[in-house]
């Protein structure tokens, strides 16, 4: 394992006490151990989500970033295919000395059934790294090597308002152009630590209520501009897909106020980032009259977190969604939302969420 | 020095008195300046000085023998006073910097001139440059402050006397203070209205003599279009100018409209990046210091065709947006509510910090930009944020939305937007005026309640108001939409020459302040990773042009 130090390639034997034998830097990680990364494969999933080292990322970005390596080598695929190869090479040498055409022909069944199988094979829907296994290897990671500088730290509580608190008294009398309303606070801190509120001029709130030292007069704030532009931001869940409806329909939030937009993912592009899926959050499974039988199957199964798609994807993916309009949906009460193309491009699709080229 | 500022005037004057030689080059036919000599002393005014009582050389007395902060002046001057031993020399620049002025101590006299060319033409000068103010610049894309890029001269800051009494540096004195004062009455809609329009009228009959044909640059925003009704109510014969940029110009039917409304005569002015890129040197040239901004190209070819008409005198509706709450605000709002919520582990920022990256040029990105020598060049940390604290971050009662507006004036205002202006007008033999840059306005901006600038959402609110019923209400009610000035598509096309020349390969090695592989990264219209906006590129590669232009044609004296 090289040596994210000094580059220093070492043999196991070599690293006894989990050092570089030349610098002496500790390897956050031992494969031989049991660790399923090494300290260059981890260090790289750090380099590729923060878009090396330009973009901060949460926990969670970070988590996807690692279950999209493992995606890359799908077990399945891998196991099928050297079957398939194996068959072919071993039976033809077997059928050649033994002179068994039935052999050549078990042989060659083999080989194109394990190559067919291996090119047709699909990754399991949700990544093999559990989330308890991610964190302690985040630990592991930051004791040897630091906290990543662009992982996304949340203040805590008490010191939530940063420089002032409570929120000025001045600063709640104004109010802002657009509000970016996601699904999850983790999301919130994630746009915010990349200063997108500052960039787009813009308000940013989970619809949980986050974060809690400003979420009241915030929204008071955007409620009081009738022509307040509303995006909301999600996964692709059954939670996610009521966000935007939600936010439109609500008298608590902007029911005949503004404009909301979704710019979440939505169910049918989520099909592609099959691998980087999770489990649904739903206790009891709902059936939505604008979602295929399918596409409500799979929501009461799975969900793909807004997380899976690289945090510079996402800044730029509703950055763009923001600026463009929606195709209008009204709603069986009358209320009346947009939903805009943020997440349904191919480059996202045709990927895996992580794509680095932009239009 | 005064051939230097040959394109500021047709006549020269030049008297000597004890220990001092005052020289002036103006335009015989305008009331632009004079040296005047009497039992007072020796005084020499560049420009023009507005004074409430009529009598503007009695207020410039005033202000220079007591350094008096009581002075009502106004205008755009620079004035230089010299008591009768000639032991004391005063100079003097208006409210808000339209004119400058700098100075440098030699072996045996003070030096000081309108323009820094005029310095550099002084055998004694230096022509060194200060790095440390090249970091300013890259950050604000102007340099702020005293100091200038050339080690040694300083200049007088805006409102600002200094006084030498022997040589050394000079101790200077603000004459002229904006203070947060709201006034009750201005609660009420009406007389906040109506206070707003006679101020702003006065502030333009101040600037237009009766009967002065004159240009107005006539963007299609509230600012400039509130002028042109101003103007046209005094009846003052205007000619709009309006910059057509083509396929991508967003304002040019506004502006239209505006011309239309108004019943002046309107002209749209073809811009282009082929026309811009032979006119790089003589831009560097007449800015004098480096502009990075991209507007001054357009602006230099608004005064072209200004000339082109026979007019003498422009002006523009600049200083809406720091005078009465615009959209520069909302960011700042926005980073107020929400900072320190959540962020990395190492960059929970300062006030400071976020209007630095405001500016949107190279703040955060000198790990990437700047070469080991010229980091280690230009100083220690906490030198940009110094130019911010004195506002940001003063206690005493000030509101927050004021202490960034006095920040955007002092800085934004009257070290980058005004000098620009000033130097591009008369490089092309133009005065130019920004009368919402007037003492009395800037005053009462500061006497009305908050909720009378941003209201809510809505920007410019009382200005909004006070423009109801005199301009159609799209105008007044439309989302701000800025000059869109293309430069992106520009450097990947027409200025692609232009921009290998000055922050090519070569060139860049050639200077080694920058790292290659960053500025060649810009130029093929590649930024950070989380940049959204295409258009901050080419923002980026222009101000480096700007900067390289102003080193070769104005430090080093090359031709194009």
């Amino acid at each position: 394992m090289k040596c994210i130090k000094c580059q220093t390639d070492s043999k196991y034997s070599e690293r006894s006490g989990g050092t570089c034998p030349k610098c002496r830097a500790r390897f956050a990680f031992e494969p031989k151990s049991g660790d399923p990364f090494t300290d260059p494969a981890f260090a790289a999933a750090i380099d590729r989500v923060s878009a090396h080292d330009a973009v901060r990322f949460t926990h969670t970005n970070l988590y996807y970033e690692l279950a999209r390596a493992g995606r890359r080598t799908n077990a399945k695929k891998v196991v099928f295919l050297a079957i398939g190869f194996l068959g072919l090479v071993l039976g033809t040498l077997a059928a050649v000395g033994s002179g068994s055409i039935a052999l050549l022909v078990v042989a060659l069944a083999v080989a194109v059934s394990g190559i067919v199988l291996g090119l047709r094979a699909k990754p399991n829907p949700t990544p093999a790294l559990t989330q308890p296994t991610f964190s302690s290897l985040l630990d592991k990671w930051s004791a040897a090597h630091g906290t990543p500088s662009k992982l996304v730290q949340r203040a805590a509580p008490a010191s939530a308002t940063g420089r002032k608190a409570p929120l000025a008294k001045e600063l709640a009398t104004y109010s802002f152009d657009r509000a970016v309303i996601c699904d999850r606070p983790e999301t919130v801190d994630l746009l915010l630590a990349n200063n997108f509120h500052f960039e787009n001029n813009c308000a940013i709130l989970s619809v949980t209520g986050y974060p809690e030292a400003v979420f009241g007069p915030v929204l008071e704030m955007l409620r009081r501009n009738p022509k307040i532009e509303v995006y909301a931001l999600h996964d692709a869940s059954a939670e996610g897909h009521e966000l935007a409806r939600k936010l439109a329909t609500s008298p608590e939030w902007f029911r005949g106020i503004g404009r909301v937009t979704d710019v979440g993912i939505l169910v049918k592009h989520a099909a592609r980032l099959r691998g980087l899926w999770s489990a649904s959050r739903q206790t009891t499974p709902r059936a939505f009259g604008d979602l295929t039988a399918e596409e409500n199957a799979w929501l009461s199964v799975y969900a793909l977190e807004l997380a899976a798609i690289r945090p510079e994807q996402v800044i730029k993916r509703l950055f763009r969604a923001m600026t463009q309009p929606g195709t209008q949906v009204t709603t069986d009460d009358g209320g009346i939302f947009f939903v805009g193309g943020s997440f349904g491009g191919s480059d996202v699709g045709t990927s895996d969420g992580g794509g680095d080229s932009f239009g | 020095m005064l051939t230097r500022v040959a394109y500021r005037g047709d006549a020269s004057e030049v008297k000597q008195g004890p220990n001092v030689t005052l020289g002036i080059h103006n335009w015989a036919s305008r009331d632009d300046g004079e040296i005047i000599a009497d039992r007072g002393g020796l005084l020499a005014h560049a420009g023009s000085v507005i004074s409430p009582t009529g009598n503007s050389l009695h207020g410039l007395r005033l202000a220079l023998e007591t350094a008096s902060a009581t002075t009502e002046l106004d205008g755009a001057f620079a004035v230089a006073w010299v008591d009768n031993d000639g032991a004391r020399l005063r100079l003097l620049r208006d409210p808000f910097g339209v004119r400058s002025l700098y100075y440098f101590t030699g072996k045996d006299a003070v030096y000081f001139a309108s323009e820094l060319k005029q310095l550099l033409a002084v055998p004694d000068c230096s022509r060194e440059i200060d790095l440390s103010a090249i970091h300013k610049y890259l950050t604000f894309s102007f340099v702020p402050g005293e100091a200038v890029p050339i080690r040694g001269v300083k200049r007088v800051l805006p409102g600002n006397i200094a006084t030498f009494e022997e040589l050394g540096p000079p101790k200077t004195k603000a004459y002229f203070v904006l203070e947060e004062k709201e006034q009750e009455a201005f609660r009420d809609r009406t007389t906040a209205v109506e206070a707003l329009r006679e101020v702003a009228k006065a502030a333009v009959t101040h600037r237009v003599a009766h009967g002065e044909p004159v240009a107005l640059y006539l963007s299609g925003g509230l600012d400039s279009s509130a002028m042109a009704v101003w103007l046209k109510s005094r009846g003052t014969d205007t000619t709009l100018l309006t910059l057509d940029f083509g396929a991508h110009s967003i304002e040019r039917a506004e502006a239209e409209l505006v011309a239309k409304t108004v019943g002046q005569k309107h002209l749209l002015v073809p811009m282009n990046g082929g026309d811009l890129g032979p006119k790089v040197p003589e831009l560097a040239g007449m800015l004098d210091l480096p502009f990075g901004d991209i507007v001054t190209g357009p602006q230099m070819m608004l005064g072209l065709a200004a000339r082109a008409q026979g007019l003498k005198h422009v002006l523009n509706g600049e200083g809406g947006d720091q005078l009465f709450g615009g959209w520069t605000n909302k960011p700042m709002i926005a980073a107020e509510i929400f900072g320190g919520i959540a962020s990395a582990s190492n960059a929970d920022e300062s006030r400071e910090e976020t209007y630095l990256r405001s500016y949107h040029r190279f703040y955060g990105a000198e790990d990437a930009l700047y070469t080991d020598s010229f980091r280690e060049a230009v100083g220690g940390p906490g030198q940009r944020r110094a130019h911010l604290a004195p506002y940001l971050s003063a206690e005493g009662g000030k509101s927050f939305l004021s202490r960034v507006r006095l920040a955007d004036i002092a800085l934004k205002g009257s070290q980058n937007i005004l000098p620009r202006a000033e130097r591009i007008a008369a490089g092309l033999g133009l005065t130019v005026s920004v009368p919402l840059f007037d003492r009395k306005l800037a005053e009462l901006s500061f006497h009305l309640p908050a909720e009378m600038k941003l209201n809510g959402a809505c920007e410019k609110f009382v200005l909004k108001i006070a423009m109801q019923g005199r301009l159609p209400e799209d105008i007044i009610w439309r989302k701000k939409a800025g000059m869109s000035v293309p430069m992106t598509d520009w450097l990947a096309g027409p200025l692609r020459d232009v921009m290998e020349e000055y922050v090519g390969d070569r060139a860049v090695a050639a200077r080694g302040w920058f790292r290659k592989d960053h500025v060649a990264k810009l130029r093929e219209g590649n930024d950070r990773p989380g940049e959204t906006r295409k258009r901050r590129i080419g923002e980026k590669v222009w101000a480096l042009i700007m900067l390289e232009a102003w080193v070769r044609h104005v430090v080093e004296g090359k031709a194009s």
